[in-house]
């Protein structure tokens, strides 16, 4: 009982970093279609920065801290100018969104490269102890250890989604962004600049993504390959919750992270890539649009 | 006809552009198979012998990553999957069972199309990127699986593998060289052979609009598929090949980093086009040796990422397009204001009478008057709203039927339900005596119910002729006979070119259009293009969206001939228009639709003057004297 207590606790603690990744990539995919390859890597960004700010430097956390999701921001709206906004698709060609969307697909890719390896080059190939914020002594329930560390991640992650939620519900941008999600080219003729909702959404991710890297430093090492993995999972976490929907990064993120801390817990870590692979086939086979949204008209 | 430069060379060179280019492709490839073939003979060092070895099969993959990215248009990120199951099947079996190393690599290939297939199958289902990501996740997988799995898979060491052999003599350097150079050729032959072909156009034809390939009656998915287990069996003979010539198969080398390389090769060499994968992967070569695969670092991974972003914004359709963008853009220079003439709107030529029954042959087994399409209570909801509600219509041969009604009534849902676009709403449909509510689009195509589309969808990489080849289905050749040029194959090529010209000629489309490429006509062009694609299904009904939205008088006059011509031949026409006159003249019948409900339905000039219809246009006011 208490290793599925554990479990548990652990899956939602991995859970919840998933989810931010996943509400980076959402953020942008709702209002404009494009896939952030790069979105994990901004999260390794706000990781290294807060590590060498803090531990190599000196700051203060809190400064660091600063520091470090602006930076993100600031990471973010650079793929954003360079990558996405630059792309010219020529006139007259047919699903012209789609078009972009898929040369932003190569463009982000080529992003989250220089970013990851440009990283490599600035701090090293070698991976170092991030040093935690919190003391480390945990807390029992049930069996199980409840870390600080844990807590401080899923009330984040609840924190952000809440956040998000009312942004786009009552914020004047949020709701351009809603509108450009809807319907893109409904919103541009009732005057929302697509231009700057795409920087703004752009902006918004990469404030998720330094939060998120902020957050899961203590328990991830400072390691600037690290955006890959948490790449992929972000992405299966948004796959298994549904592109485009409110709850669909939350949902299926912490069921990802459940799911391979069972594995993880009763049989064996290393399997995690298998979790993710069969969760994600069994998603697509079942209810392809995703857990969290409604059935909506069949793609051929 | 305007005597000008085009003429000229036209009269001169009476080979058609497109064998002309094929014939050029062809003599280039000869020469450089005869080039790479005896290079080690022209004192190229052995060390970059073996290297031009790998990049051979590297070439290969990719190419096989060309034919399910740039055919069909699915961005796969795991070219290194199907190489890697490929490399360690041949690797496996020839090491722990002895199995003859040739048998090895052939069920390496076949592996690697069964793994293939399996990953993709559910992800093709959606399209997207769900493809890229599934097929990441699965490359990454496979060092995974071979660190769990040691023994078998001799983990970070690896496998050591035999060399080949023909007899008694084992294959060395030069040899295992000539290999990678063969199956390099091959895989070259392919994907040319594919991309000349009737599955060539679907592939291309995937890539412009989904929606109207379903339209001609492709299956969607089975076309991705196809293009993607092609791309599997293609890179697992590279990798079968490679566990033979490299000789030692290990978990090290199957890195998501391999998968960039390929990737990138393809976009800087041109997605899509044949030379592209080749072009690619030799721009690697030249580069210093820092910059080989094998061993790279942080900063070279950094260039060949920016090299991505920069290529992809200035080229986005690849290097290898540029020599055709420069063409074109020379064609229309030499064109002496042709081109710029064609941007008006130009008369179309009237068809010629009678003509039109040639070509529909299975209208013309039909009774007049029989009921081909029919569809009872018919209801459709988006959200909260009833688009159609409870809607009965009746679709009879050699007559056209007219869908009227203000904007929103719910006429091109009616018509997407008819054709099938449209996920499961309420309702029957009959054709000909089978209950077709629940099939697909290309299933009812191929039943013979055909459609266009309210903004016309051309396929804008085929030109006029091939766009409307793409329609016919009368003995569809598989894939593999494609490939191999089977006499199947040759005849559907001879047949389908003939029906298109034939439907080209009826329609008045000149011989100017068929050189030129689709997407520079004007919409008239386009609509009657929409329209013959939709002959070419050799229809029983015949589903016009709006033919006559945005054309001038005369032009629409040409619909109208068209339409009889149709309707003449035994088809039944279902039209939609707002066009009051234009639905007079044509229709026999009109139905008209308001909110998602029929209200009026009859001969057209009752419908016209039924109150019910009046008010849904105009309101009540119009009912005040």
């Amino acid at each position: 009982m208490s290793i599925f207590l554990q479990a548990i606790i652990s899956g939602l603690a991995i859970g919840a970093v998933y989810a931010l990744v996943a509400m980076g990539y959402n953020a942008i995919y709702a209002a404009t279609r494009v896939f952030n390859l790069a979105q994990a890597q901004v999260v390794m960004v706000a990781i290294m920065v807060t590590w060498w700010l803090r531990q190599e430097q000196g700051w203060e956390t809190a400064p660091a801290i600063l520091a470090a999701i602006g930076i993100s921001i600031l990471v973010s709206v650079a793929i954003e100018g360079i990558c996405v906004s630059l792309i010219r698709i020529p006139r007259g060609e047919a699903n012209p969104i789609d078009q972009m969307a898929l040369v932003a697909l190569v463009t982000t890719l080529g992003a989250s490269i220089v970013i990851q390896n440009g990283a490599v080059m600035l701090f090293g190939s070698g991976v170092s102890p991030f040093s935690p914020y919190l003391p480390a002594r945990g807390y029992r329930l049930g069996g199980a250890t409840v870390s600080p560390q844990q807590i401080l991640m899923v009330a984040t992650a609840g924190a952000v989604a809440l956040a998000y939620q009312t942004y786009m519900r009552r914020a004047p941008w949020g709701l351009r962004l809603h509108a450009m999600a809807e319907d893109i080219e409904a919103a541009a003729y009732r005057g929302v600049r697509i231009r700057q909702g795409r920087t703004i959404a752009f902006g918004i991710a990469g404030l998720i993504a330094g939060i998120g890297g902020v957050v899961v430093g203590p328990i991830a090492f400072a390691d600037p390959t690290v955006g890959f993995q948490f790449g992929l999972s972000g992405f299966v976490a948004l796959a298994i919750g549904g592109f485009g929907t409110r709850s669909g990064p939350l949902l299926g993120a912490m069921l990802l992270g459940i799911s391979e801390a069972l594995v993880a817990g009763y049989v064996n870590g290393q399997y995690r890539i298998f979790v993710d692979l069969g969760l994600l086939l069994l998603v697509l086979l079942v209810r392809p649009q995703g857990l969290a949204s409604t059935p909506s008209v069949r793609r051929m | 006809m305007p005597v000008n430069a085009r003429y000229v060379v036209a009269k001169a060179f009476p080979v058609k552009i497109e064998d002309m280019s094929f014939w050029l492709n062809a003599g280039l490839a000869t020469v450089a198979v005869a080039i790479l073939w005896w290079l080690p003979n022209l004192g190229v060092k052995p060390a970059a012998v073996n290297e031009l070895t790998l990049v051979a099969l590297y070439a290969a993959t990719v190419i096989g990553l060309n034919t399910v990215f740039g055919f069909a248009g699915q961005i796969t990120l795991g070219p290194a999957l199907v190489f890697a199951v490929g490399a360690y099947t041949t690797a496996i079996l020839s090491v722990h069972l002895r199995w003859n190393l040739w048998l090895d690599v052939v069920i390496g290939v076949v592996v690697a199309g069964i793994v293939g297939a399996i990953i993709a199958a559910p992800a093709l289902r959606v399209g997207g990127f769900y493809l890229a990501m599934v097929t990441a996740l699965a490359a990454q997988a496979i060092p995974t699986w071979a660190e769990l799995t040691p023994k078998l898979s001799g983990s970070d060491v690896g496998l050591s593998v035999n060399p080949f052999s023909l007899g008694k003599k084992y294959f060395h350097l030069n040899a295992d060289y000539r290999l990678s150079i063969v199956v390099l050729a091959l895989c070259g032959l392919v994907a040319s052979n594919i991309a000349r072909s009737a599955w060539g156009r679907w592939f291309r034809a995937l890539q412009t609009s989904e929606a109207a390939t379903s339209a001609v009656g492709v299956s969607v998915y089975r076309a991705k598929t196809v293009s993607f287990v092609l791309s599997a069996l293609i890179g697992g003979l590279a990798g079968g090949v490679y566990a033979g010539t490299e000789g030692v198969v290990g978990a090290t080398q199957f890195s998501f980093d391999f998968s960039i390389v390929l990737f990138s090769a393809l976009v800087l060499g041109g997605v899509g086009s044949l030379w592209g994968p080749v072009i690619g992967v030799a721009i690697y070569v030249l580069v210093p040796y820092y910059f080989l695969p094998m061993n790279w670092g942080p900063q070279s991974q950094a260039i060949y990422g920016g090299i991505l972003i920069l290529v992809m914004l200035a080229v986005p359709k690849g290097l290898a397009s540029i020599p055709r963008q420069l063409s074109s853009s020379l064609r229309i220079r030499l064109g002496n204001g042709e081109t710029e003439r064609r941007e008006h709107a130009r008369p179309l030529k009237s068809t010629t009478e009678g003509a039109m029954s040639v070509l529909c042959e299975r209208a013309r087994q039909l009774a007049p008057g029989e009921v081909v399409l029919e569809a009872r209570d018919i209801s459709h909801h988006y959200g909260g709203v009833a688009a159609l509600n409870s809607v009965s219509i009746s679709v009879k041969a050699g007559e056209v039927i007219a869908l009227i009604g203000p904007n929103g009534s719910g006429k091109t849902t009616l018509l997407n339900a008819l054709s099938g676009f449209i996920g499961r709403g309420r309702g029957m449909i009959r054709c000909r005596g089978k209950e077709i509510q629940s099939w697909t689009p290309h299933r009812r195509a191929l039943l013979g119910i055909a459609r266009t589309f309210q903004r016309p969808v051309i396929f804008s990489n085929l030109g006029a002729l091939d766009n409307i080849r793409t329609g016919l289905t009368e003995r569809r050749p598989a894939v593999w006979s494609s490939v191999v040029r089977s006499p199947r194959h040759r005849r559907f090529e001879a047949r389908s070119r003939i029906r298109a010209q034939q439907i080209m000629r009826v329609l008045g489309l000149g011989d100017e259009e068929a050189a030129s490429a689709a997407l520079s006509s004007d919409l008239a062009t386009h609509k009657i293009l929409d329209i013959a694609r939709a002959l070419a299904l050799d229809p029983i009904v015949l589903m016009l969206d709006e033919p006559a939205a945005g054309l001038a008088a005369d032009q629409v006059a040409v619909i109208e001939s068209v339409i009889s011509e149709v309707r003449n031949a035994g088809v039944g026409v279902l039209v939609i228009d707002h066009d009051v006159g234009f639905v007079s003249r044509v229709a026999d019948t009109v139905v008209a639709l308001d909110r998602g409900r029929v209200i009026a339905a009859g001969a057209p000039d009752d419908v016209r003057g039924d109150p019910a219809v009046v008010a849904a246009y105009f309101g009540d006011m119009a009912l005040e004297p």
